[in-house]
Formats: structure tokens, C-alpha cells, sequence
């Protein structure tokens, strides 16, 4: 028996969501999720925004209140390393010195930051941008200070740059990137989203990249761009990207895919019987993009993948058919929810309008949907969802995907559609109530009750007046009515009626 | 019509339930093996129940204030049932879909975001500002109570309830997910009956009637992201149908 039944190695996302699918599917034995983090797993989508912003605190962030982890039957082990593992023998060697078999794992090891490696990298005020410690950090240091300078055009350095602004400092963005977030958003609503940054007193640099750090001491006080640009810096915030965190499974032997993670299958398996792998790290086919394996950076995708691992582990390995999905607040001036698979799409259509500030924008690649981005019209991500996962060629469906008043027709994949069942409730405008047997006025319903009442809310039925416009004439006897009419008040089944 | 109000009182007896009575552990790992498109839907019902039921419940204080003693009777056992239901809605974000927060306020901070904005409009500013002014005039406590009873729960509820179940009926693992809502809608389903009592004398009025289609048609549209335009569209002839029902039966005015 091994001393470890389920070991997951990662307290983020994907590790969390594990750990707590093992237990909510009923695993047998015991879990450890052990983790190099210093903190109990926590939401790191508030690292950019609340947390930064100081108005949640640090329990408020965490995933789980500290008792809750005992309480599920799981063992937390943060600020531990997993050294090494032996996929053959089952085993882990932990930074503790400790050596534990395994029965099975799963390898959640997240991402490390991209640093920038260039002259003045080194002095104080520069922060990184990935973990809640950092982001207190953060927090700490721009107390005093004014001029903010971030690096970098996608997700951390705009939610950063946004938080920072409604704080009160100012803040000026460098990226190499032509407009923000292009490279998920494309154009158009990058610039939307530029536009909307810059209204609010943020200043952006595109088409450059910071060559030099300068400092006053040991602090710094200036970055110096590729285009000779000199902005003046109380501090920096890079958000330069990162890079899976697969030494782990590098030492035990794994397969690597073609994006730098460790290669898995459909059900997220990794070469090592018994081992998976989930989020940053994870490279995986999807048939959201049969053209190439996925490697998601996202918190939703890292704990849906967390979940399927799980289901692997206790024996019901599954395919992992999730789309991904995130979002991303700027302050609270937008919201924006994409799905999809990122990146390589050819053409656009909007649904929308940017002027009215609800939109979604329609990510093509060969006519297939690879992704939507949305401002304000949530609802198209669940119809978006289902036409990435279907592959339709929507070529000659372009007009339809632009048309407002146009309804979504997902493709006809029965997996993924939604079964539909009414439950004694109004019937719909599109199936109007059948007509009531005709009743003659004045017809004595021998014996019946004269008045009905709804058990639910009050609502008394007489005879002598009926419901017109439920499509029951004055006169009917109650035991006349069809069996689909329903309260006209509350919405309950004719069987909710008693005799008054 | 409608029944007096001591009956209201008497069927939020009969319907009386404990909010940790249903059992949520299969439904935990029911929710585990669910599609992802049928958890996003389900989450963001949720999500829009979890914020909508604390709202409903803290702002029923000034209706309770205004209203008269009988009305205001049935109005302190509706405030129970909504807290009842904003309970047993965190029980769900917590133990089936596993939100991550200490507390409600964290998971409602959580799925705040899931909601469309024209939902949170309707619950964090238009009933608050209509709630504040029930007490003011006859005419305002009509309007409140046409807003929160007909409105948020006679069609905002209602059609998120039966989004709600229509997804619970092909989901058997969620039984006890189902048996909660069900609860729900059964006392939902006398409140919109109350708040139709008090204005059965009213609307015949044309301008309040207006008001009260009007704010319904606003309301229908309100959360797109969760509830299918044919769903929306069966939600607004029901409100239409129930206005038209009442004004048939309120006195003659003018």
C-alpha cells in the first residue's frame, strides 16, 4: 500500500482543482497536495486586481479557509518542493527529505516568470507580477510612489496598470504589441480597449520594448526604450510572460510536446502510467483545435484540467473537452470574457458594437470559430462554445454571426447540447396553451365546484369568468380545462388547483 | 380573485423547509462529471440567485414598514423565505460548485462577475432606490411591490428557476440540487401571488399597470447570458397574461 494514494504536486489552480475533485468524486485514500508555494492555493486572478487594489485581504483570497483542508480529508503541504520522481518505482522525493510512494500523481507545476535579462534589471523598485506575495509587495512599495511605468501589453501589465490608475498613480504602459491585448483580443478590441485605458489618463507605448533599466542608488527612476524613449519610473511592474515549470518531469523522463509542456493525451495521461499532468504545464490535444495541442496560462482552463485529471486518477479517465475560458476586469471600467483557443485566426466578425461598449468579437481561422472575445454579451459565449467544439465552417454563416437579432444556432452535437424539459411552468409564446373544449355558457357542470383555488399562490379560478387569456372561455368546468394550462398568477400545473 | 391574506400565511406554513435539509454530497460528485457548457450555465444561474436572494432579502425591510399589519405579516414570513433561499443557494456555490471564498459575501464577490449588467442594475440599484421609497406614498408601495413581486420574482425568478430546472431534469446526480430549487420556486410562487393580491385593486390604473409592463419587459431582457430568448420570450406572454388577468378582476376606475 502505498503511502500516498493521490499525490498532487502544485498548489494553484490546477492543483486545487484536482484535489478537491478527488474528493467530491468519492476517491479512496489518502491526498497530499503539496506545493513549493509559500501560501495555501489562492486566486491568483486577484494578484492583478482586488488583492493589488488592497480591498480583499489575504484570507479573502485563499481558496479555502485554512480548517477546510482537514476537514475534506486533505493533506496540504505548502513550501515544499517535490525533488524528484520516479515513475517506475511510484515514488517522490520531497524537499523535506521525506521519500513517499505514490499510487498515482498528478503534475500541476504551473509557470515561472519570464524575466527580463538587461541592464538595471536588478535594482529595487522592478517587481514581478505572479504570485499574492508579489502583489503585496507591490502594494507595499508604490505607497509613496507617483509614476508607474509597466511592461508588457497583455493581461497582467493592463489589469495592473488599471488597478494602479483608479488608485491614484500614474501609469504608462511599454509593449512590443501595436495595440493592448492583441494577441488574444486582436486588433480592433485591443484598440477599444486601449482607447478606454488611455481615456482614463494612462499613457501607452506600442511597437517598443524597454532596452534599460536606470536607477538613482539602488532604486530605479527611469526606463529607457528601444525607440529612445526616457519615461520617468518610481517603479516598475513587468508582466513579460512565463514559462512552464517542467523541470520536475523533465528529471522523471517525461514526453515534452511541441509548446515546451509536458505531453499528454486526450485524458490528460502523461507518458508515466499512473501520472497526469494539468494546467501551464500541460500540453494537450482538444478537439476544440485539432490542428495543434494546447498549452493554456489560464486559471478557469487550469482547474477544469485539475478536474479531469482526477476523474484519470479514480479509475474514469475522461476526455478533456473543455473550451477554454477567462476574463479580465480593467478596474471597474470593462469587463472582458473570451473563449477559445487562442491565437491564429485570419478573420474577425462583430457582433455589436464597440461605440455601444457590448460587443463580441468572432475569431475565424479557415472558416472555423477558434475564439470570441465579449464586452458586455456574455450570452454569445455559451452558442460560441459549442461552434468551436462542433468545427462547422461558418464561411457562409458570417452575416448570421454579426446579425444581433440573429439567435446562435450551435452545431448539431448532441454531447453538448442542452436537454430541454418543461416543468409546470407558463407554457411558451411559441407553443400557445391549446384551446379548451368549448363549453356551452350556462352549461351546468353538474356537481362541480363553482370556484378553484392554486395551493401555491392564492389565485382563485371562477367558473363564471374563466381565463380569456389563458385560452379558457367563461364556463368551463375546471375538469375541462387541458391538463398543460397553468395558474395564470404563479405559472403552477392545473394539479396545484383544489376546490374552493 | 385572490385569497385574503391570512391564507397567504397559512401556504407559507404548509411550505415551510430547512435549507441544509437537502443533501449535497452526490450532487458534489455528479457536478464533477458534468459537461463543462452544463456547468457554465449552471454556474451562472447560481451566480444570479446567490446575488439576486440576499438583495430581495435586504430590501424587504421597507415593505414591511409601509405595508398594513396584515400584509406586513405575510411580508416577515417572506423575508424568512428569501433568506432561507439565499442560503441555500451558497450551499450549492460552495459544496456542489465548489466556489472558492470563506464566506458568502467571498462567493458572491466570486460570481458577481458572471452576471450581466443589466442584472445587477436591476438588483444592487433599481430595487434598492424603488425599496427606499415605498414608504413614502401609496402610490410608490404599489410601484415596489409591482417591481419586486411581479417583476424580480414573477418573471426575473420565475424564468431563472425554470432555466434552472429544465437543466436539473436531464442532470439526475443533481437530485438534491432539484429538490432545493423546487422548494424555492413552491414559495416563490406564493409571494408572486401576495404581491398580485395587493395590487388586484390597483391595476386597473393604466399608469401603474404601464409601469408594471414596462419594468416587466426591462426585466425579461435583463440576463441574457442565462436564459434562452425563447425562454425569455415565454416568461413576458406569462407576465403580460397575469397583468391582463388582473386588471380584468380590479374595479373600474375613472
Amino acid at each position: 500500500m502505498p503511502d500516498v494514494e493521490f499525490l498532487v504536486v502544485g498548489a494553484g489552480a490546477a492543483g486545487w482543482g484536482c484535489a478537491q475533485a478527488l474528493r467530491h468524486l468519492g476517491a479512496r485514500g489518502s491526498v497530499l497536495l503539496v506545493g513549493r508555494e509559500l501560501d495555501a492555493p489562492y486566486d491568483r486572478t486577484l494578484c492583478s486586481k482586488s488583492y493589488l487594489a488592497g480591498t480583499v485581504s489575504e484570507l479573502d483570497a485563499l481558496l479555502a479557509p485554512p480548517e477546510a483542508w482537514a476537514d475534506q480529508g486533505i493533506e496540504l503541504l505548502t513550501a515544499t518542493t517535490v525533488m524528484s520522481l520516479d515513475p517506475a518505482a511510484r515514488t517522490a522525493q520531497l524537499s523535506d527529505r521525506r521519500t513517499l510512494s505514490f499510487g498515482s500523481a498528478c503534475l500541476a507545476t504551473g509557470a515561472n516568470v519570464r524575466r527580463l535579462q538587461i541592464d538595471g534589471a536588478g535594482l529595487d523598485g522592478i517587481h514581478y507580477l505572479r504570485t499574492l506575495r508579489n502583489a503585496a509587495r507591490i502594494r507595499k512599495d508604490l505607497e509613496d510612489a507617483e509614476r508607474i511605468v509597466l511592461i508588457g501589453g497583455s493581461y497582467i501589465a493592463t489589469e495592473a496598470a488599471a488597478t494602479l490608475t483608479a488608485a491614484g498613480r500614474r501609469c504608462a504602459i511599454v509593449m512590443q504589441e501595436s495595440v493592448t491585448l492583441e494577441r488574444t483580443a486582436g486588433r480592433r478590441a485591443g484598440a477599444f480597449i486601449q482607447q478606454l485605458m488611455n481615456s482614463q489618463g494612462i499613457e501607452i507605448y506600442p511597437e517598443d520594448e524597454v532596452v534599460r533599466f536606470e536607477g538613482v542608488g539602488d532604486r530605479v527612476a527611469r526606463v529607457e526604450t528601444a525607440r529612445g524613449r526616457q519615461l520617468a519610473a518610481d517603479a516598475v511592474v513587468i508582466g513579460a510572460g512565463v514559462t512552464p515549470d517542467g523541470s520536475l518531469a523533465a528529471r522523471a523522463g517525461l514526453e515534452f510536446g511541441v509548446t515546451g509542456g509536458i505531453r499528454v493525451d486526450q485524458c490528460l495521461r502523461t507518458s508515466a502510467e499512473g501520472i497526469f499532468a494539468a494546467g501551464d504545464v500541460c500540453e494537450y490535444p482538444s478537439p476544440a483545435c485539432p490542428s495543434e495541442p494546447l498549452r493554456v496560462e489560464h486559471w478557469d482552463a487550469a482547474i477544469e484540467q485539475g478536474r479531469t485529471a482526477a476523474r484519470g486518477m479514480v479509475g474514469e479517465p475522461t476526455s478533456h473537452e473543455v473550451v477554454p475560458y477567462f476574463f479580465s476586469d480593467l478596474a471597474d471600467w470593462v469587463s472582458l470574457e473570451y473563449v477559445g483557443v487562442g491565437g491564429g485566426w485570419d478573420d474577425e466578425v462583430l457582433r455589436g458594437s464597440f461605440d455601444a461598449g457590448a460587443f463580441t468579437v468572432f475569431q475565424l481561422r479557415a472558416g472555423r470559430l477558434v475564439g470570441a472575445l465579449t464586452v458586455g454579451r456574455s450570452q454569445d459565449l455559451d452558442p460560441a462554445r459549442e461552434l468551436v467544439l462542433g468545427g462547422e465552417d461558418l464561411s457562409t454563416r458570417r452575416t448570421e454571426l454579426g446579425d444581433l437579432d440573429a439567435e446562435l444556432a450551435a452545431v448539431p452535437k448532441a454531447s453538448h447540447r442542452l436537454s430541454v424539459v418543461v416543468h409546470e411552468m407558463p407554457a411558451g409564446a411559441a407553443e400557445p396553451l391549446p384551446p379548451a373544449q368549448p363549453v356551452a355558457l350556462g352549461a351546468d357542470p353538474a356537481g362541480s365546484p363553482q370556484a378553484w383555488i392554486c395551493e401555491n399562490c392564492g389565485f382563485i379560478f371562477e367558473l363564471s369568468e374563466g381565463d380569456p387569456a389563458g385560452g379558457v372561455p367563461p364556463g368551463t368546468p375546471f375538469e375541462a380545462i387541458p391538463n398543460d394550462w397553468v395558474c395564470p398568477v404563479c405559472g403552477a400545473a392545473k394539479s396545484q388547483f383544489g376546490p374552493l | 380573485m385572490l385569497a385574503e391574506f391570512d391564507r397567504f400565511l397559512a401556504i407559507a406554513e404548509a411550505a415551510q423547509w430547512d435549507d441544509r435539509e437537502p443533501e449535497l454530497q452526490g450532487d458534489a460528485a455528479a457536478w464533477q462529471r458534468l459537461d463543462a457548457p452544463v456547468r457554465t450555465r449552471v454556474t451562472r444561474l447560481v451566480a444570479g440567485f446567490l446575488i439576486a436572494e440576499a438583495s430581495v432579502a435586504e430590501h424587504l425591510g421597507p415593505f414591511v414598514s409601509a405595508a398594513k399589519p396584515a400584509a406586513a405579516a405575510c411580508l416577515r414570513m417572506q423575508t424568512g423565505d428569501e433568506e432561507r433561499h439565499a442560503r441555500f443557494f451558497d450551499r450549492v456555490a460552495e459544496e456542489v460548485i465548489g466556489v472558492a471564498g470563506a464566506t458568502p459575501d467571498d462567493r458572491r464577490r466570486t460570481l458577481r462577475r458572471l452576471l450581466d449588467p443589466g442584472f445587477l442594475r436591476l438588483f444592487e440599484t433599481r430595487l434598492p432606490d424603488i425599496a427606499a421609497d415605498v414608504g413614502t406614498s401609496a402610490m410608490a408601495f404599489k410601484r415596489g411591490v409591482g417591481l419586486y413581486h411581479l417583476t424580480l420574482e414573477g418573471i426575473v425568478f420565475s424564468a431563472g428557476q425554470r432555466a434552472l430546472l429544465e437543466i436539473l431534469a436531464g442532470q439526475p446526480g443533481l437530485s438534491g440540487v432539484r429538490r432545493g430549487v423546487e422548494c424555492v420556486v413552491r414559495d416563490e410562487r406564493w409571494h408572486v401571488g401576495f404581491g398580485a393580491r395587493i395590487l388586484q385593486d390597483a391595476i386597473g390604473e393604466e399608469p401603474l399597470r404601464d409601469w408594471i409592463l414596462a419594468e416587466g419587459d426591462l426585466a425579461v431582457a435583463a440576463w441574457p447570458s442565462a436564459l434562452t430568448p425563447q425562454l425569455q420570450a415565454s416568461i413576458s406572454e406569462h407576465h403580460r397574461r397575469r397583468v391582463a388577468v388582473l386588471a380584468a378582476h380590479a374595479p373600474a376606475t375613472g
